[in-house]
């Protein structure tokens, strides 16, 4: 099934996937956020970050079992975006609640639950992370953000066994603690 | 349980209730644990950082990318549509002018060489072959050119021959001939040159038509003089 291959390529991180996902259906949302007093550049921001959410939802395996369409539920998340923007600048008085546009409950906390972050970099550990080495950087993504076991460690990176892996990422944890200085290691 | 595999969780939002109660114990009672859940947080967000600045430029990609291919394909097909539309313009005006041209200035030579007297029995092939010339007879006038040059090469017979040609609608063989056999010195030569012009005029090459008019009217012969400087003022 199509809508199945897609979240597969998404928690893949296939690019492919992202690319078919974005361009099937940019238009019609742009067309929709037209019904919105928001700009153009901002719409295309907005569908931007509502499917950078579908693909971290993805990822954590929120899809797996999505019942509505891709589009229903991109489309829920970009409304919510609006929403929030909007209340930002105080266009919107809620009149609204949130809860009433959705049908399902359940997306609704998926929806809320998605962080997009905001601006301001903690430069610092940014800089210890580019310092640290691609290898490195890539095992402490791959457990602490993107929350992967060691097993799945050791298959996507290719290391010989959990321990290595283990024990890599002990010594990369080590190295970024020296480098952003942080204090009870300083 | 691990540690490292709690702080995941944690970062995750993935604790179950006993987990996060075991969490709590942690930090409670070892201070170094409890500094670093700082640490992990600012790691966890320069990663989502990164992870969405990274996306982000990746989908401005796609859309430039489909944007340029949609934009190619449709310069490409609106070059072709200008392409074709500029060539049939251009060509459907130079040939219709030019035929038109052709038509409005041509006329076949007259028969000066041999006057036909009606009623008088036609001897000698040359008789024949301006009989059929003057009748219109093109392809039988031909035939008794051809057998009046195979003896000797006359000039004039020649440029009669290109004439008949040319009303055959054989304008190339018409020019060959009227190129190859007609030299500056010939009787015929300034007017070799007009048809040569005109024939030129027919295969749409306004160059060579030029040329040949421009030829004529150095020969300061009086043969169509006028038509070929309103034909050169035309072009």
């Amino acid at each position: 099934m199509k809508k199945q291959r897609l979240i597969t390529g998404l928690k893949e991180d296939r690019p492919e996937a992202l690319r078919d996902i974005y361009l099937a259906h940019r238009k019609a949302f742009l067309r929709y956020s037209k019904k919105y007093p928001i700009t153009a550049s901002m719409a295309e921001d907005v569908y931007q970050d509502a499917i950078i959410i579908l693909r971290d939802n993805a990822r954590q395996g929120k899809l797996d079992h999505l019942k509505s369409e891709l589009r229903t539920y991109l489309f829920s998340i970009g409304k919510y975006l609006i929403y929030t923007h909007l209340r930002k600048q105080k266009k919107v008085h809620l009149v609204e609640d949130f809860s009433t546009m959705y049908n399902e409950q359940t997306l609704m906390t998926e929806i809320v639950e998605a962080t997009i972050p905001d601006g301001e970099q903690k430069h610092q550990m940014h800089v210890a992370l580019e310092q640290l080495g691609g290898k490195c950087r890539e095992i402490l993504y791959l457990f602490y953000y993107r929350g992967f076991s060691l097993d799945e460690i050791v298959d996507t990176l290719g290391y010989s066994s959990k321990d290595v892996a283990k024990s890599q990422k002990s010594r990369c944890l080590k190295s970024l603690k020296a480098l952003v200085k942080f204090p009870s290691y300083g | 349980m691990d540690k490292e595999v709690l702080i995941q969780k944690y970062l995750q939002g993935t604790l179950n209730q006993e987990e996060e109660a075991l969490l709590q114990e942690y930090i409670e009672k070892d201070t170094s644990f409890a500094d670093d859940i700082p640490f992990y947080e600012e790691l966890n967000y320069a990663f989502a950082k990164a992870d969405y600045d990274t996306t982000k430029t990746q989908l401005r990609s796609f859309y430039k990318e489909e944007r340029r291919s949609t934009w190619r394909k449709w310069s490409i097909a609106a070059t072709f549509l200008i392409l074709i539309g500029l060539s049939s313009v251009w060509y459907l005006k130079s040939t219709s002018s030019t035929e038109s041209l052709y038509a409005q200035y041509f006329e076949p030579y007259k028969n000066i060489v041999q006057p036909i007297v009606r009623g008088e029995a036609v001897k000698t092939t040359k008789e024949l072959a301006f009989k059929a010339y003057d009748e219109q007879n093109y392809k039988k006038a031909i035939v008794h050119f051809d057998d009046l040059l195979s003896a000797t090469s006359e000039p004039i017979i020649e440029f009669y021959k290109a004439n008949a040609q040319l009303q055959l609608g054989e304008t190339e063989t018409a020019i060959l001939t009227l190129e190859s056999r007609i030299k500056k010195t010939d009787t015929m030569y300034a007017e070799a040159q007009w048809y040569l012009a005109l024939s030129y005029l027919k295969l749409n090459d306004k160059k060579k038509a030029e040329t040949y008019l421009k030829s004529l009217l150095q020969t300061n012969i009086p043969f169509k003089s006028n038509e070929a400087q309103l034909l050169l003022d035309q072009l």
